[in-house]
């Protein structure tokens, strides 16, 4: 049988069966339509502009790697002008993150781009691996998701930069779209579908330049351009929601490659569909959504391979058989002085006059916060004063609920949710 | 028992469909499948009308059911003597059965040029069975033709009901269903049109659709239908639930069927949750203009840089038109084709 030549050139022999339609191309069509969606991803959102200074969020991993790759080949490419830092996150996690962080290192002298370290030992004198000794391996990822989005913000400030993108890909929007319908997370169902982020809580913009390519895709790359990283995932476990999620994800793309995509494109439609009231922000104009709240983080580290105990979906199962409890009796639930709809999804139960409140800075540490505490220092005070452990576990699987991890705290019954 | 029948009824009345003595008679369309939902939503409804009849009241509307008969996709043929159980059991209603295939009578009949050689083979026009035979051949795989299935009953009811000036149509969804198509239309690239497919009085097509069984899980259906008397099982025709015997056969709807059977026995509540979180979505509608797709019929979103570029090396930036063909389709059904 003769070789089948690429479908896109007809000259070379095809070797790769692209995962995202099964077109067969050769190595080098591949690498530059990779390439070319993501210019045509940053061009058709305008993500930067001349002469910008960006920090590409870097774990070691292959989406973190193959971003700065792609990016360094593309700006010079195509003249975008951007000053582009690798910007990384030590969590303090012995044989994972001291190994990804030589990758780091590695990386920077190859694409000659200047690296800032911050750690959280130095933010917040706990390693991840001291708060895990601490409060257990249950609901660490909360922890881990706080001290990263401001860690994050706190290296970009340090290096006087505004912008900072991410390695999230498709399957991740994907998987984050599956998730918030399963626990009814719309306000974070829209979040996580817009390619940039911006927030009141941070000066700093979040952008995802890999939102349309897959994860397969993504590895293809990274394997046939030779480039160095990291394939050890997070020893720590993950979300079950997401695990699920990230389990049907996987199927869907089995019965049609294109139902990752075709997800993400659900999500951005739903995203513009979600009533004002329940977003709990407003548009910032095209596939912007400005966040009054805390910024969004990157959903726990990202790192579910589907072996969690599903014990958030049983915790999340309880609640919502109380909720219909109360919604059956006709009740209304009052916490602290506030009616409370027991009709209304969890997402939007937070009383307005909380989430209207005016960003300040938090009295600690001066990070800007919509409480006079912010959400790393309220979880600091929990681990500094060593609290026993059932009091600290309420806040599992909350990674974006300061106010209700500042009720939790003062020792309120709160019904568990995901605000933001 | 009675928790079924009250959920099902409080549904109708918060819809304004339970018909007070004064509201002028009302037909209601009620689609089965011989499913365990659609025999529980005719039973639950056909004896609230017989209390009202015995306590000499005013009815308040009449049924009429529509039974779609599907065998010519279907590996099983369909049983005429389950319908004229139905029919004893359940006399004072209007039965009617369309074929599938029927769609063609109707003027929903897609012109898109992929299936113009469906219309003819050259020596005169084809009859309806083969027609639609083609056109399912023509699609790319197991996932569109269960897709394009699904569109075309659905159109075929509800032009159906608008032909019979029915006032609303009831389909016999639960839960789990609901469910179940929130999650598989988002995978099928339709996340923009789900308020239109499973909201209550949902403004599809101009005619109101009610899912009266949208609060009740599949499993507590499944035991209702043994717990009337006499019971409701000998009238359920289920196809066993398919396990594909290749993964070209299966489906992106029967994958999610699964899914759902597995959370449904451990997660009923967030069943329920998904359900309901979808039901906040606003019809698009009410935010901007837009076109229909000219085969499912839903809202087309304006088409913009999606990560895919399929056949050219350019991307559609900003193509209002939705597709190549004469007659726009929405993303999801150029997903299908
Ligand atoms: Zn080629
Ligand atoms: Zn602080
Ligand atoms: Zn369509």
């Amino acid at each position: 049988m003769p070789p089948t030549p690429c479908a896109l050139c007809n000259a070379s022999r095809a070797l790769i069966i692209r995962p995202k339609n099964h077109q067969k191309l050769c190595k080098a069509c591949f690498i530059s339509l990779f390439e070319t969606e993501i210019h045509n991803t940053i061009t058709a959102n305008s993500l930067f502009s001349p002469g910008e200074r960006v920090a590409i969020g870097a774990s070691g991993g292959k989406d973190s790697t193959v971003l700065a790759s792609v990016l360094k080949t593309l700006n010079e490419r195509y003249n975008y002008g951007l000053k582009l830092m690798l910007l990384s996150i030590d969590e303090g996690i012995k044989g994972y993150r001291d190994d990804s962080l030589q990758t780091v290192k590695r990386n920077a002298v190859q694409y000659e781009m200047p690296l800032e370290i911050v750690g959280y030992d130095e933010l917040y004198g706990w390693t991840m691996d001291q708060v895990v000794s601490q409060i257990g391996k249950k609901g660490n990822c909360t922890y881990c998701g706080v001290f990263r989005r401001q860690a994050l913000d706190r290296g970009a400030a340090r290096l006087g930069i505004k912008h900072v993108v991410t390695g999230h890909n498709a399957d991740d929007v994907a998987e984050t779209v599956m998730m918030n319908l399963l626990r009814g997370d719309l306000p974070r169902l829209a979040r996580a579908t817009s390619i940039v982020t911006a927030s009141a809580a941070s000066e700093i913009k979040r952008s995802k330049p890999l939102k349309y390519a897959y994860e397969k895709e993504i590895v293809l790359y990274a394997h046939h351009k030779g480039l160095d990283y990291f394939t050890t995932e997070c020893i720590y476990s993950p979300e079950a929601f997401r695990g699920s999620a990230r389990t049907l994800i996987k199927s869907l793309e089995r019965v049609r490659p294109s139902a990752i995509l075709d997800v993400v494109r659900s999500g951005e439609d739903m995203a513009r569909l979600v009533p004002a009231e329940v977003s709990g922000g407003h548009r910032g104009g095209k596939d912007v959504i400005v966040n009054e709240g805390e910024a969004e983080g990157d959903g726990g580290c990202g790192s579910a391979n589907g072996r969690a105990s599903g014990g958030e979906m049983a915790d999340m199962e309880k609640q919502l058989l109380e909720n219909d409890g109360a919604r059956d009796n006709e009740t209304e639930i009052t916490v602290n002085g506030h009616k409370h709809d027991p009709n209304c999804n969890k997402s939007n139960r937070m009383p307005k006059k909380l989430r209207k409140q005016q960003m300040g800075k938090c009295a600690r540490c001066g990070y800007l916060s919509s409480q006079d505490i912010c959400k790393a220092c309220m979880l600091l005070e929990g681990l500094n004063k060593n609290r026993p452990k059932t009091q600290i576990q309420v806040s599992v699987e909350e990674e974006d609920s300061s106010p209700t991890l500042t009720r939790r705290m003062e020792g309120l019954t709160v019904i568990p949710g995901h605000q933001t | 028992m009675k928790y079924v029948a009250t959920k099902v009824l409080k549904r109708l009345e918060t819809n304004k469909l339970r018909g007070g003595f004064k509201d002028p008679q009302r037909t209601l369309l009620v689609p089965i499948s011989f499913g365990v939902s659609s025999i529980v939503l005719l039973h639950v409804l056909n004896q609230q009308l017989s209390a009202r009849a015995e306590a000499g009241r005013h009815s308040g509307y009449n049924l009429h059911i529509l039974f779609v008969d599907e065998s010519a996709v279907l590996k099983h043929a369909f049983l005429p003597d389950l319908l004229d159980m139905l029919k004893q059991r359940y006399p004072s209603h209007t039965y009617t059965v369309v074929s599938l295939e029927d769609y063609c009578d109707y003027d929903f009949d897609f012109d898109l040029p992929a299936f113009a050689d469906a219309r003819t083979n050259g020596h005169g026009v084809l009859d309806k069975i083969t027609r639609f035979k083609r056109i399912l051949s023509s699609l790319p795989s197991a996932t569109s033709r269960a897709d394009m299935i699904e569109i075309l009953r659905r159109r075929l009811i509800i032009a159906f009901a608008q032909k019979h000036a029915c006032d609303s149509i009831l389909f016999g969804d639960s839960t789990t269903r609901l469910a179940e198509k929130t999650l598989s239309e988002t995978a099928k690239g339709r996340g923009i049109s789900l308020p239109w497919l499973i909201a209550d009085g949902s403004p599809s097509h101009g005619i109101n659709c009610t899912y009266p069984l949208r609060d009740l899980l599949r499993k507590e259906l499944g035991a209702y239908v043994s717990m009337t008397l006499p019971p409701l099982t000998p009238l359920v025709c289920e196809a066993p639930s398919q396990t594909p015997t290749s993964s070209k056969e299966t489906t992106i709807d029967g994958l999610m069927t699964q899914y759902f059977e597995s959370v449904e026995q451990n997660y009923p509540s967030i069943v329920a949750n998904v359900v309901r979180t979808s039901g906040k979505l606003l019809a698009p509608s009410i935010l901007e203009d837009i076109d229909a797709c000219t085969l499912c019929g839903c809202p087309i979103a304006n088409m913009s840089w999606g990560g895919d570029q399929l056949d050219s090396a350019v991307p559609r930036l900003a193509d209002g038109s939705g597709s190549e063909h004469g007659k726009a389709i929405c993303y999801g059904c150029a997903r299908t084709v």
